[in-house]
């Protein structure tokens, strides 16, 4: 009997859906850039409506239950397995994202926005009057919800197990258990021989008067050199420093501040960082999972190779330096490069995370973790929180805190549920450590080659090795196949050593 | 039995589909202005498709079922009658919409926006070439399939005059007739007159070299003045200036020319009438279809009421220009008021519509009103339409066109099926001239503030007998509303006349 069929290829399928799905975020997006940058502050309130109306668009189409029974359909096909490699991965991206969402129920993940905006105004005024008691609670009970939602998620892991392979994929209490004390043991010694350098940085080289407008010029002059395509992308100023966008449309913004010109510098080749990753996945993965970054941290490291690697590295500056003088006119003529390098590579414990410098600022992260392994495993108690931190903060940094405020109430993260998060900060740095290492046996005079402003050779393999690639690997892969090695924290201790040796000549 | 009832509000869950309908629009409203303002180049790809994203949900909403459904359940409700004017008045117009929208089979508005788009890029081509036959058969394919919409929308009636009426709610083609003869016919006797004035303005006074920055401080005076309100709207710069936004964002771009400051100062005026009704909308109208104008007419009625009648006269130019000078650092010092109110008001006709003065405004619009109604009435072929083109020029302000660039080529209208869309710019001119003739009688000497440089009495009085009406009216109601008589050329005219003849010197 003849049956009237039509073929209907259930990835292609699979892959509109998620491309309606990226557009609409990417439209959410460009709108939250505009209320940043653009909006007449009159707008506020009509945009929040825009903006939770594209959420809630962007959301039932993520947990859409024709996603599910396409996943189905394709991977109980008879052909699934002459898919490519790359749809395969687009297959199981797609179905990881599916899951988290699925998974928890929207009952659960109401009670958990909820509470999170009940206990951010408490933690704002515990910071603020430097009072614990008053956010101790609500900190109890979201450490409560945070173990259910994992156990939503995975029910046969340790709840922190979960939340930590939730925010990077791949990673547990076990991996950080070794590349944190691997870090700390390194890093101790390289911190107090710093302090105890009797050659300290002379900061006047770079608190000085400089006008946003020479800022200005020097962001762009250093997104030409980094090569952020400003065709597919633009820079403007906004009260923080950010980027946003996809493909062939990446914007970056920055802050400035007249009396400090290494807010903007920092800001903008952080952001370039961001931003080049974005601008260079390969334009065949538009509007597929595999064309977006392979992680978080990943992301975060790319922006540090730009602001750190690059961006505070003696021999960039031996070619910036002249360029910066001119720029500026005038106002660092006096300077020499030397003292310069030392002064914007100052190390200086400080009780503030988003002050710290790139050395001291794993002690931050790691800090928080212990505490966070602790309480989920039941070993601390939300009361005894406060005397942990100071302990630690004293043993690690040598630092003395004085109130809760500039203590533990310090971040934000915990009060939104962000447990886990921290972890990740401190990643991009080690990613970049070992990829660095790398870097020196492909193109061993990249150094000698950034004396002399030649950094496309540097960029092109950041391009190549890690921005091509997309999302066609978890971090952890990634890392292994760029580099043959396991990941490990020993390749930020040696460059840290070597580097900061060198500046504090120990 | 127990039953487990619960109450809905029917109006306003029908109100709350629209909002989201709204809410839509408004995003992508946002994210045409950065395509036309600060995109960069490459996102244009991108851009596309998520504009095509957004239509497509818009287009699902106003089509959705459930708003026919919950039309007819709030109708046949027993307490319908005891509804609000308002509310019943949001009932009508969403119903108006849902019926436009389900009328129109999906296939053919997939074609129309994809005979657009094509129509679009060979009018482009062609008009660059000055090629009318290489536009031809694209024109003619846009046109049946916009007569076939017209079809689809009321086979009883004319199509032309069901095209008229999607732009103009409540007009047709006999009501544009009349009111176009009768505009014509008093323009072309006006206008000769000007032509044949001994007394010509000196041009060259406004065509000094004006920085960029300096304009743009004129445009925040501007602002200023007419209270166009900068927390809720802003000003930036694009190839052709446009208002765009809703409420409390409503944003305005301009085009700044070194040689012409005037050119950038009238646009700031004319897109700020613009912005000023969408500010002014009530506020408890907002997300309902009654928090709009009524039509493009209407809002054209409001940026030219800010642009020519207030904005070119001399009692505001009396305390205008001297704040000119100021802002201007001297460039026009030695500038004498009467002389500068002369250049502004310069009377030329022009090949080109968009270059066109206020008076001979119009008349681009009644010959571009008078080929369509033929072609519609098949009248005319598209063969020659040049030749009707140039003819009509030629008869209405005595201008030679040599070829299509600047003559039928010249808008990108007809190209996108905008049929029966030119009349709105004329018919804001009409207006003005009636809702002038109403302010005069109310507030005789309301120009006396203007030399002030106070606009809060004028702008106050559009903002409530205009502006704060919504949409609770059709365009020739609210007309009728507002001044208690029929939408009529005669106050227009006199307007025209009294200004003209007395900057020209003519009887």
């Amino acid at each position: 009997m003849p049956k009237v069929v039509r073929k209907i290829d259930l990835y292609d399928k699979l892959l509109a859906k998620y491309k309606e799905i990226i557009l609409l975020r990417n439209v959410s997006g460009q709108i939250q850039w505009d209320f940043e940058v653009m909006m007449p502050k009159k707008g506020a309130p009509q945009r929040a409506e825009e903006l939770s109306l594209l959420s809630g668009l962007v959301h039932k189409r993520s947990t859409d239950p024709e996603i599910a029974s396409l996943l189905n359909e394709i991977k109980q096909h008879k052909d699934y397995d002459k898919l490519s490699d790359i749809q395969k991965r687009n297959v199981l991206l797609f179905e990881r994202s599916y899951d988290k969402l699925t998974r928890i129920p929207t009952v659960f993940a109401q009670e958990l926005t909820k509470h999170s905006a009940v206990a951010t105004p408490k933690w704002k005024e515990a910071k603020r009057k430097a009072d614990y008691s008053i956010f101790q609670n609500e900190l109890a009970k979201m450490v409560e919800l945070k173990k259910q939602q994992a156990a939503y998620l995975n029910p046969d892991l340790d709840p922190y197990d979960v939340l930590l392979d939730n925010y990077e994929r791949g990673f547990s209490v076990e991996i950080y258990d070794k590349i944190f004390q691997e870090a700390k043991a390194g890093l101790i010694p390289i911190i107090k021989a710093c302090m105890d350098s009797p050659n300290q940085p002379d900061t006047s080289l770079i608190f000085r008067d400089c006008p946003i407008e020479i800022q200005k010029e020097v962001a762009h002059d250093l997104a030409k050199i980094v090569q952020y395509d400003l065709k597919g992308g633009r820079i403007d100023e906004a009260v923080h420093a950010f980027s946003t966008g996809y493909f062939d449309d990446v914007r970056i913004t920055i802050n400035y501040n007249p009396k400090d010109f290494r807010d903007s510098f920092t800001a903008t080749m952080h952001e370039c960082g961001h931003a080049l990753y974005e601008q260079n996945y390969p334009a065949k993965y538009k509007y597929q999972p595999i064309g977006s970054s392979s992680s978080a941290a990943m992301h975060e490291g790319q922006a540090r190779f730009i602001e750190n690697v690059i961006g505070r590295s003696p021999e960039f500056w031996e070619f910036y330096l002249p360029r910066f003088k001119e720029l500026t006119r005038g106002l660092f003529d006096d300077v020499k490069l030397k003292p310069f390098i030392h002064a914007i590579n100052m190390v200086t414990p400080s009780k503030i995370r988003v002050h710290a410098d790139p050395v001291t600022y794993s002690l931050h992260i790691i800090l928080r973790y212990e505490l966070e392994k602790e309480l989920f495993a039941d070993k601390l108690t939300i009361s005894e929180l406060p005397s942990f931190w100071n302990e630690k903060m004293k043993e690690y940094l040598d630092i003395d805190i004085e109130n809760n405020s500039e203590g533990l109430l310090q971040d934000t993260h915990w009060a939104w549920g962000l447990m886990g998060y921290f972890p990740t900060y401190a990643l991009g740095s080690y990613y970049n450590a070992q990829l660095q290492t790398q870097l020196s046996k492909d193109i061993p005079d990249w150094k000698e080659q950034m004396r002399i402003g030649k950094l496309s050779n540097i960029l092109g393999w950041l391009n190549t090795n890690i921005r091509n690639k997309g999302n066609l690997y978890d971090p952890l892969d990634l890392i292994k196949n760029v580099t043959g090695k396991e990941f490990s924290a020993k390749y930020f201790i040696e460059t840290t050593g070597e580097k900061y040796s060198k500046i504090y000549d120990f | 039995m127990t039953k487990i009832t619960q109450e809905i509000d029917l109006y306003e869950r029908l109100l709350e589909k629209y909002k989201e309908i709204v809410l839509l629009n408004n995003i992508n409203m946002a994210i045409y202005w950065d395509m036309d303002t600060y995109m960069p180049e490459k996102g244009i790809e991108q851009r596309s498709e998520e504009i095509a994203t957004m239509s497509g949900l818009v287009h699902a909403r106003v089509t959705d079922p459930e708003i026919g459904s919950l039309l007819e359940e709030i109708k046949a409700n027993e307490n319908y009658e005891k509804l609000s004017v308002a509310e019943k008045r949001n009932i009508f117009l969403i119903q108006r919409d849902f019926d436009r929208n389900t009328k129109i089979p999906r296939d053919l508005v997939e074609a129309i926006s994809k005979q657009s788009a094509i129509g679009n890029a060979i009018w482009k081509k062609a008009k660059a070439t000055s090629n009318y036959e290489m536009f031809k058969p694209e024109l003619i394919k846009i046109f049946d399939l916009m007569k076939e919409m017209a079809n689809y929308l009321d086979p009883t009636k004319d199509p032309y005059d069901v095209l008229l009426d999607l732009n103009e709610p409540g007009f047709t083609r006999e009501i544009v007739d009349s009111l176009f003869a009768e505009l014509r016919d008093g323009l072309k006797p006006l206008i000769k007159a000007i032509m044949k004035s001994p007394r010509q303005p000196d041009y060259s006074l406004i065509q000094r070299k004006c920085p960029k920055n300096l304009q743009e401080k004129i445009s925040e005076e501007i602002a200023k003045i007419t209270n166009y309100d900068l927390n809720a709207g802003r000003i930036d710069e694009t190839e052709h200036p446009f208002t765009t936004g809703y409420y409390d964002d409503v944003r305005i771009t301009t085009k700044y020319l070194l040689n012409d400051f005037s050119c950038s100062l009238f646009s700031v005026l004319h897109e700020i009438g613009h912005a000023l009704y969408e500010q002014y909308l009530p506020e408890k109208y907002k997300y309902q279809p009654i928090g709009q104008s009524p039509s493009g007419g209407f809002h054209e009625s409001q940026s030219r009421f800010i642009e020519n009648i207030i904005g070119r006269s001399s009692e505001f130019w009396e305390y205008f220009l001297p704040r000119l000078k100021k802002v201007t650092e001297d460039i026009f010092k030695d500038v004498e008021l009467d002389a500068f109110v002369h250049a502004i008001n310069r009377v030329i006709p022009s090949k080109v519509r968009v270059d066109a003065d206020p008076v001979t405004y119009s008349m681009h619009v009644i010959i571009r009103h008078e080929i369509e109604k033929d072609l519609f009435a098949g009248k005319i072929s598209f063969d020659n339409l040049p030749q009707i083109w140039n003819a009509k020029m030629k008869e209405y302000l005595d201008i030679n066109i040599e070829n299509d660039t600047e003559g039928i080529l010249q808008d990108v209208h007809w190209s996108g099926g905008g049929f029966g869309s030119f009349p709105s710019y004329a018919i804001g001119n009409i207006i003005d001239g009636q809702l002038l003739w109403k302010i005069e009688q109310v507030m005789p000497d309301w120009k006396k503030d203007l030399k002030k440089g106070d606009l809060t009495k004028v702008i106050d009085w559009l903002k409530i007998n205009v502006h704060q009406m919504g949409y609770l009216y059709d365009p020739l109601e609210l007309v009728k509303k507002i001044t208690g008589e029929e939408l009529t050329t005669k106050y227009y005219l006199e307007y025209l006349r009294k200004e003209y003849s007395k900057i020209y010197e003519v009887k």
